[in-house]
């Protein structure tokens, strides 16, 4: 062979060129001498550089590496904050509500549907304010952090579980869909202002009227269902459906075809007709004289006063109740003190459950159809001090550790879930939290439409089911990790758990807190289980 | 892996990295900050790191890959190693032989030597010399053929011979002796 080019030797050199070019190279350099000597001189230049370059490495003083905080550190620190928010703002307003959120205890008894209601009625109160600077800053800060923490788990879900957010993504979308391609007596019409919404007198709308606004007046017609929140709630024409109005003050002088759910500080009825039942829940009910409910009335509040006429029964729950009008059916009430006035009538019997007897006034005037029956309760003492409290706390801790056992025996992988860390914990609360949420706002959003209407019923029974057993896997998890060595036998860790958790859901204050927090991590670790598990089978 | 894990491995390897910084940005360049930021993107992408691989090799990857981004930046990279720069100088036959780079002997020297090249020779010489990359993986980092690496390393160390001969006097007349 002639003799390579220099560029060939420096590659040669560096081990670049391929092994046949290699070995005949070498055979060349056996019989060229100075070939052989540009190799060897290659050869000492490249170690030489290579030495040169290597030996003189910098000798200074070494900086402190110090990570500059990433995006997904920031989220983490996000969430953490917005945990710290909601639980703060939540210990708050469990102090400062009148409607207490759940008692630790209700998630061990049977209903622990009602606690999510409980929990979700709370919520709506909070929206309209309560009406002092720290009470409104409260629930927004609360609804801001649980935002948040519902944002930052859908984040995560797009990032990690793109499948599943997309899944959701669409579901929303065909649900959107179903909602606006109902047939036109279904149809909803959602107003929104921050000052206020009138359904002007002229104004007829032919739809099921959903209003969020701070002063809400319809002087029209709706022919369908009507959804207000607002600070204020007026009603002075006519409703074709349904109405359920929640605000600070609910005044309701219109007709309305369907039942009335009412729920505000005050809510004061004038002059109305309702077809059917009237639902009065607030701090003041009043009915006056020129009213007429065509059903069954039930009034909550600390006071409630009836002067206008409830053609079927009237069930009275409150501090004071007053009777100035009439009943057609049976009265009950559950009071500190009852009044019926001079003019009052009951058709039927007047059951009355009070403190003293003394405490109901029967005017001479009033008349009573039926028997008048008086029962005396006398003031429960703390019920720290009653036996029956302490009866109740083991009978619903077996109730719920005989339910663990059944609940791990048929499905071995829920004591078996773990928790990985800060991240992991946020992201199961996270989703705990969105699945306690979310899973009730779209169930109320399907029954409105027809064809949701089941399946809403399925999936909030479902989601009562998961409330209950959330308390019991997280109990299981607690009590895994006080006895690790108890991994593989559930007996012990599992009644550890829950004697933890019935004892702190209890305490006066944080009980109620801790028992949300509970729920959420429970709940959130049964959405992963679900998740993981049909995942698994999908991928099958 | 925790922060003190990868807080032993920065020690370790920070000198190397920043020698490497320094090399392939110039002297003008603030290496400082470019290993600091090769280390934060190692910190960031530390779970994919595998820990049964040897680290140096891995965040020597990202120093490479962090300097050639901030060339890029600097001026359009891609014509720094354009196949046809120099195009028309032949790869001709030694012209002051090996013996500056030999004779020099000094460290030093030759590392400022290295520095003072130009972009499109330094960067292959620091990562086939010091960074001890193949030709592929040469190849690969500036997106230029590996025939084109073995072209520039030769010339780089041609214009090396060159500098080292122009700033050792007595070189010089050795060389053109011969």
């Amino acid at each position: 062979m002639t003799c390579p080019t220099e560029l060939t030797c420096s590659s040669y050199v560096d081990g670049a060129v391929s092994p046949a070019e290699a070995s005949e190279l070498s055979r060349h350099l056996e019989s060229c001498p100075n070939c052989r000597l540009l190799v060897e001189h290659l050869t000492v230049e490249r170690d030489l550089l290579r030495l040169a370059m290597q030996t003189a490495t910098a000798d200074g003083v070494i900086p402190a590496f110090v990570p500059r905080p990433t995006i997904s550190r920031l989220l983490v620190w996000l969430g953490w904050i917005s945990l710290g928010i909601w639980a703060l703002s939540t210990s708050w307003m469990s102090l400062a509500s009148t409607l207490s959120l759940p008692g630790w205890i209700s998630w061990l008894s049977p209903d622990a549907l009602g606690t999510g209601i409980q929990f979700f009625v709370g919520l709506l109160l909070n929206v309209t304010g309560d009406g002092d600077t720290f009470g409104a800053i409260m629930p927004a800060a609360r609804s801001a952090a649980l935002a948040t923490l519902a944002l930052l788990a859908f984040g995560w879900l797009i990032r990690h579980q793109p499948g599943r957010a997309a899944t959701m993504g669409l579901s929303l979308t065909v649900f959107g869909v179903l909602l606006s391609a109902a047939p036109e007596s279904q149809a909803i019409e959602i107003r929104r202002d921050d000052d206020r919404v009138i359904i002007q007198a002229s104004e007829v709308i032919d739809d099921t009227l959903i209003i969020l606004s701070e002063d809400v007046i319809i002087d029209g017609e709706v022919t369908g269902d009507v959804i207000a929140l607002a600070e204020s709630v007026s009603i002075r024409g006519r409703v074709g459906g349904l109405l359920i109005a929640i605000g600070e003050t609910v005044d309701l002088q219109g007709t309305v075809a369907g039942s009335v759910f009412a729920i505000g500080e005050t809510v004061s009825v004038r002059d109305a007709e309702f077809a059917a039942n009237l639902f009065g829940v607030g701090e003041t009910v009043t009915v006056n004289a020129g009213s007429e409910v065509g059903g069954n009335g039930v009034v909550v509040g600390q006071e409630g006063e009836i002067a206008g006429q409830i053609s079927q029964d009237l069930i009275g729950v409150g501090d004071g109740i007053t009777l100035l009008g009439s009943v057609g059916g049976d009265m009950k009430t559950l009071s500190r003190s009852l009044e019926l006035a001079a003019g009052a009538s009951v058709g039927g019997d007047l059951n009355a459950t009070l403190r003293k007897s003394e405490d109901a006034v029967i005017a001479a005037g009033a008349t009573i159809g039926g028997e008048t029956n008086l029962t005396e309760r006398p003031e429960e003492p703390s019920r720290y001090l009653q036996f029956e409290f302490y009866a109740g706390q083991i009978i619903g801790l077996l109730a719920a550790f005989v339910t663990g056992l059944v609940l791990f025996r048929l499905v071995p992988e829920l004591a078996a879930v773990q928790l990985d860390g800060g991240t992991a914990a946020l992201t199961t609360a996270g989703i705990g939290a969105v699945a306690l949420i979310a899973t009730p706002a779209l169930a109320i959003a399907a029954l409105i439409t027809l064809i949701g209407a089941p399946v809403a019923i399925l999936t909030l029974l479902l989601w009562g089911a998961c409330l209950y057993f959330a308390g019991i896997v997280t109990a299981r998890f607690v009590g895994g990790l006080i006895l690790p060595a108890h991994q593989d036998r559930p007996i012990l860790p599992l009644l550890l758990g829950l004697s933890i958790l019935v004892i702190l859901g209890n305490l006066p204050l944080i009980g109620g807190p801790i028992g949300l927090v509970v729920v959420i991590i429970g709940l959130g670790m049964i959405v992963q289980w679900g998740r993981e598990n049909w995942g698994r089978r999908l991928a099958d | 892996m925790t922060m003190a894990a990868f807080d032993a491995l920065y020690r370790e390897h920070y000198r190397r990295i920043l020698g490497l910084c320094r090399r392939m940005l110039g002297q003008a360049a603030d290496a400082e900050d470019a290993t600091q930021e090769v280390f934060m993107r190692g910190f960031r992408a530390f779970n994919s790191y595998r820990s049964s691989d040897p680290f140096g090799p891995w965040i020597g990857t990202i120093a490479t890959n962090h300097c050639i981004d901030v060339l890029r930046r600097q001026r359009r990279a891609n014509d720094i190693f354009s196949e046809d720069v120099d195009s028309s100088e032949s790869a001709g036959p030694l012209e002051n032989g090996v013996a500056p780079l030999i004779q020099a002997g000094n460290a030093e020297r030759i590392n400022s030597a290295v520095e003072a090249l130009p972009e499109q020779y330094r960067i292959p010489i620091v990562l086939a010399y010091y960074a001890d990359a193949s030709y592929e993986e040469i190849a690969d980092s500036l997106g230029i053929s590996t025939s084109h690496v073995g072209v520039l390393l030769f010339r780089g160390k041609k214009k090396l011979r060159q500098a080292l001969a122009e700033t050792t006097p007595g070189l010089i007349s050795d060389t053109e002796e011969n």
